[in-house]
């Protein structure tokens, strides 16, 4: 039993959900627990052919936000850092897909590393203006530089200006996958959202996402005890605005789409409504958050033209009584 | 001599209107500023404040046809909505960490702006200008705009009036006094959770002020704040957080700075206060007018 989950568990509930949690993974044999993501991605593949395109088209869509709420949740829920500026990442990942698709058409993978690169270069170039502050101005500091690719984009008519840019098609790839049939897209995605979980996992799970946590927790006595808080903020901050981007990218490529909205804070707040009700420090709390603000959209807007209207009111709900979000009820921040 | 002419022209013009637009933001912002400087709240439901004080005029308007009463209504609506705000959803919060009041007057803002949509519809409105106050005055070969000159000398006034209270009245001294230490203020007697929020519907009635007295010019849009309130912030961080000089200034000259960008250098106009921001952030982290000012001194 371990000793420290009770300890941190608020109630007799919560006491009863960490054992159970225990007791199913103490009855797993390691190597189920370790292929857990794969199974879970093999699953969600073999589940995909028996959905009509319609709610494949959604699951599709979850998933590309799942991607960038694990990202997002790195630099939130695990390094502490809130920023109100991720859509800069998303935004761009979706022109940069469309634009080299349309104008180079180089290879789908071709096309991942150099969203990588681009990823990087922009969280370098905010990072280097932005992680000198810390808290609220942060967020507005990032909101700003998100704003101003915005203000940008909307302006050069050589990415589409205020329209946007629409993709001719989308890559092809080594992979043997046709990206332009809707099912093999689906699951080039479910390769990405497991392979970035694994990778997002690892990172976490070694010392490098201990100083995260540690930068969460207690920045000043992390600085103390000798870590430069600066680099590993910066590090942070680059690894979630790389699979950001390449979030970004599906999402541009899923849509066949690319605007200036995607720029928007609007998209900013979403990521972060998606992470805190999923669950924020969990890395699978915003995959769960993603599915729900989806979904309820999906099962809303028939009902109701105002499903932002509930998703403002429940989003309000969830900041006030329930701020570890979903996963939050079954599991500790991480 | 024509172009020189004309040179003037564009400059006295754009004087005129960004001077005038510059004075929403300072109204804004000063509510703004009032929020984040006294409470510490960053509060992102702002812009959506603004947006209700519009709509509240609207509607007054609609039901009276009276542009006084209708500022009144903006007034009154931006202060229940501000005071049920930080009843509801912010005085919580107090407790917790304070980055969770980011998120939290996030989803207020979708809040209130899709309900503006689903009581009164997603469409643009429009706004008259009252009779008394439409029309221009030549002065010196220009004319200009009696509204705009309106909306300087009521933006002046209504700041001026809110520094007045801050500075020279004793429930103003307790605001301030019960921001710089809530315990000593407490244990003096007085209720410092009314203070806080007082204070927060007092910086909604001025972001509801600003909405209302734009909209005769611009019209009226459930979204209208979502673009406005960044500016703000900007305005905030640039004049330097708690100055109200600052506030005033900046507000004033980002409204300059987006007019002339918009006639000299129209391609990067919208994005001249963002950089501007940068700049502050990187080498003024404190504002222009950090530290001094009503607010902190």
């Amino acid at each position: 039993m371990n000793l420290t989950d009770l300890s941190l568990a608020a109630s007799s509930t919560q006491v009863r959900i960490v054992e159970a949690r225990e007791r199913i993974a103490s009855a797993l044999p390691g190597p189920v627990l370790k292929l857990l993501p794969y199974l879970v991605g093999l699953a969600l593949i073999v589940g995909g052919l028996f959905l009509e395109t319609h709610q494949l088209s959604i699951l599709n869509h979850i998933l590309i936000l799942a991607i960038f709420g694990m990202a997002y949740d790195l630099l939130f829920g695990y390094t502490g850092l809130l920023s109100f500026g991720h859509a800069a990442f998303f935004g761009t990942g979706a022109y940069v897909g469309i634009y080299i698709t349309n104008e180079y058409g180089l290879p789908f993978l071709v096309l991942l590393g150099l969203a990588v690169v681009v990823g990087l270069v922009l969280s370098l170039v905010i990072g280097v203006i932005a992680l000198r502050t810390s808290g609220v101005y942060f967020a507005m500091l990032t909101l700003a530089l998100a704003q101003l690719l915005y203000i940008l984009a909307r302006r050069f008519e050589e990415i589409g200006g205020a329209s946007g840019l629409t993709a001719f098609g989308r890559p092809e790839t080594v992979i043997p996958l046709d990206l332009a049939d809707d099912f093999q897209f689906f699951v080039m995605t479910v390769l990405l959202l497991v392979g970035s979980y694994v990778v997002l996992r690892r990172i976490l799970n070694s010392p490098v996402g201990d100083v995260f946590r540690a930068i969460r927790e207690n920045e000043d006595r992390a600085e103390m005890v000798g870590y430069s808080t600066f680099h590993y903020k910066v590090a942070s901050l680059s690894i979630s605005g790389i699979f950001s981007t390449v979030a970004g990218v599906m999402f541009g490529l899923f849509l066949f789409f690319g605007s200036p909205n995607f720029l928007f804070w609007v998209i900013s707040g979403d990521v972060l409504l998606l992470t805190l009700f999923g669950g924020a420090g969990t890395l699978i709390g915003p995959v769960i958050g993603a599915g729900f603000v989806v979904l309820l959209e999906e099962f809303l807007t028939p009902i109701i033209d105002d499903w932002r209207l509930i998703l403002g009111i429940v989003f309000v709900l969830v900041i006030l009584f329930f701020p570890r979000g979903i996963a939050g009820l079954f599991m500790e921040e991480d | 001599m024509i172009a020189l002419q004309l040179g003037i022209d564009n400059i006295v013009q754009g004087l005129y209107a960004g001077l005038s637009y510059g004075m929403i933001l300072v109204l804004i912002s000063a509510g703004l500023s009032l929020i984040f400087g006294l409470m510490g709240v960053v509060n992102f439901a702002h812009g959506a404040l603004y947006a209700v004080g519009a709509y509240a005029g609207f509607l007054t308007l609609g039901v009276t046809g009276s542009f006084p009463i209708a500022v009144l209504g903006a007034i009154v609506g931006g202060a229940v909505v501000g005071a049920v705000m930080e009843l509801s959803i912010i005085r919580p919060l107090y407790d917790r960490n304070p980055i969770y009041q980011l998120p939290v007057t996030f989803g207020a803002a979708i809040v209130l702006v899709e309900a503006i949509k689903f009581f009164i519809g997603s469409g643009n409105r429009q706004f008259a200008i009252p009779e008394y106050l439409s029309g221009t005055i030549p002065v010196a070969g220009y004319s200009f705009g009696l509204y705009r000159l309106f909306l300087i000398v009521s933006g002046l006034a209504l700041v001026g009036g809110l520094w007045l209270f801050l500075v020279r009245t004793k429930y103003g001294l307790i605001v301030r006094a019960a921001i710089f230490d809530t315990e000593m203020v407490e244990s003096m007697g007085y209720d410092v959770s009314r203070t806080y929020t007082l204070i927060f519907a007092l910086g909604a009635v001025y972001a509801a002020l600003g909405g209302v007295l734009i909209a005769p010019l611009f019209g009226l849009f459930p979204d209208m704040g979502t673009k406005i309130i960044i500016i703000a912030f900007i305005v905030v961080v640039v004049g330097g957080l708690g100055s109200f000089k600052g506030v005033v200034f900046s507000g004033l000259l980002i409204g300059l700075v987006q007019q002339f960008g918009r006639i000299y250098v129209p391609t990067v106009a919208e994005a001249l206060p963002f950089l501007l921001m940068v700049a502050i952030i990187l080498y003024a982290p404190k504002g222009l007018f950090g530290v001094e000012g009503v607010f902190t001194d």
